[in-house]
């Protein structure tokens, strides 16, 4: 079962970070506070569209293809993803 | 369903939009001048008695260079990225709802219902109010509503998909850009 990675406190919507990671392999745990990357912030079909983009090597027109949207659409939808990329990097500048 | 009426802009590519749009265009203006339905204005539709071919054409190429010398500008304005291509399908597609409106001037049908309407506008006591006038102005104040929300809606998502606009700055230069292409394509129309 493929988990969904909760970015968001459900109790306050406040940005969540990772306290703790366990090694598959040993059992070793590391604590600490870590903050997530900027690209697991982004909701689930964020990050599906930026691997979309990548595998079909940053051309909008293949996607819109592919995604049966038009191109204009798929464009904007970049654009967005973009913005909001820009301000999750602001918020974390701004945190540290 | 709802895409393919209200916003085609985000499904299809811009060569199906534009082989669409060339062909209700050209559908549009065959229609037009048999059923003389004026398209004088980019949301204006009226009923004539006598409207030629070359009539039609005129007015739906004053329609189309309206739109997009008012919509392109802006478009780039709002995002650098909006192309042309994009503003000159939308200038063919908008115009569909209004098609709508023709076939109640077949045998010029509607015109010679509103004309007795127009010559009694100077002496309202002359208007005989007819069952079947009430339904005649029922029917195409109701179609004219639907299709004005139409044409408005497919502007809208058009634009928004061509520019990717947001705000209520956006939408207000939206709204005022509609009313600046209408009043382009009237003084185009008179000056040709």
């Amino acid at each position: 079962m493929n988990l969904k990675l909760p970015i968001h406190c459900p109790a306050c919507e406040d940005a969540l970070k990772v306290s703790q990671l366990q090694c598959g392999g040993c059992g070793t745990s590391v604590n600490g506070s870590f903050s997530l990357p900027v690209f697991l912030k982004l909701l689930p079909e964020e990050q599906d569209f930026i691997l979309k983009f990548l595998l079909n090597s940053g051309s909008l027109k293949e996607m819109a293809k592919q995604m049966n949207f038009s191109y204009p659409t798929i464009r904007n939808r970049l654009d967005d993803i973009i913005e909001k990329i820009k301000h999750l990097e602001v918020d974390e500048d701004s945190t540290l | 369903m709802k895409i393919v009426l209200f916003n085609p802009f985000a499904r299809y590519s811009e060569l199906q939009l534009l082989l669409f749009g060339l062909l209700t265009a050209l559908l549009g203006v065959v229609t037009a001048s048999l059923t003389n339905t004026h398209f004088d204005g980019v949301l204006d539709t009226h009923f004539g008695l006598d409207v030629s071919l070359k009539t039609a054409i005129l007015q739906s190429v004053i329609n189309t260079v309206s739109i997009v010398l008012v919509f392109y500008p802006l478009g780039k304005w709002i995002n650098s990225k909006t192309r042309w291509i994009d503003i000159f399908n939308l200038s063919l597609i908008v115009k569909i709802p209004g098609y709508l409106m023709m076939p109640l001037n077949m045998n010029n049908w509607a015109y010679l219902k509103t004309e007795p309407l127009l010559a009694a506008v100077s002496n309202p006591y002359d208007l005989q109010f007819t069952h079947e006038l009430i339904l005649f102005l029922l029917i195409t104040a109701v179609l004219a509503l639907l299709v004005f929300v139409w044409l408005i809606v497919l502007f809208y998502n058009g634009f928004k998909v061509a520019t990717n606009l947001k705000g209520t700055k956006h939408i207000i230069m939206f709204t005022l850009a509609i009313i600046v292409s209408e009043i382009v394509s009237k003084v185009l129309l008179l000056l040709f």
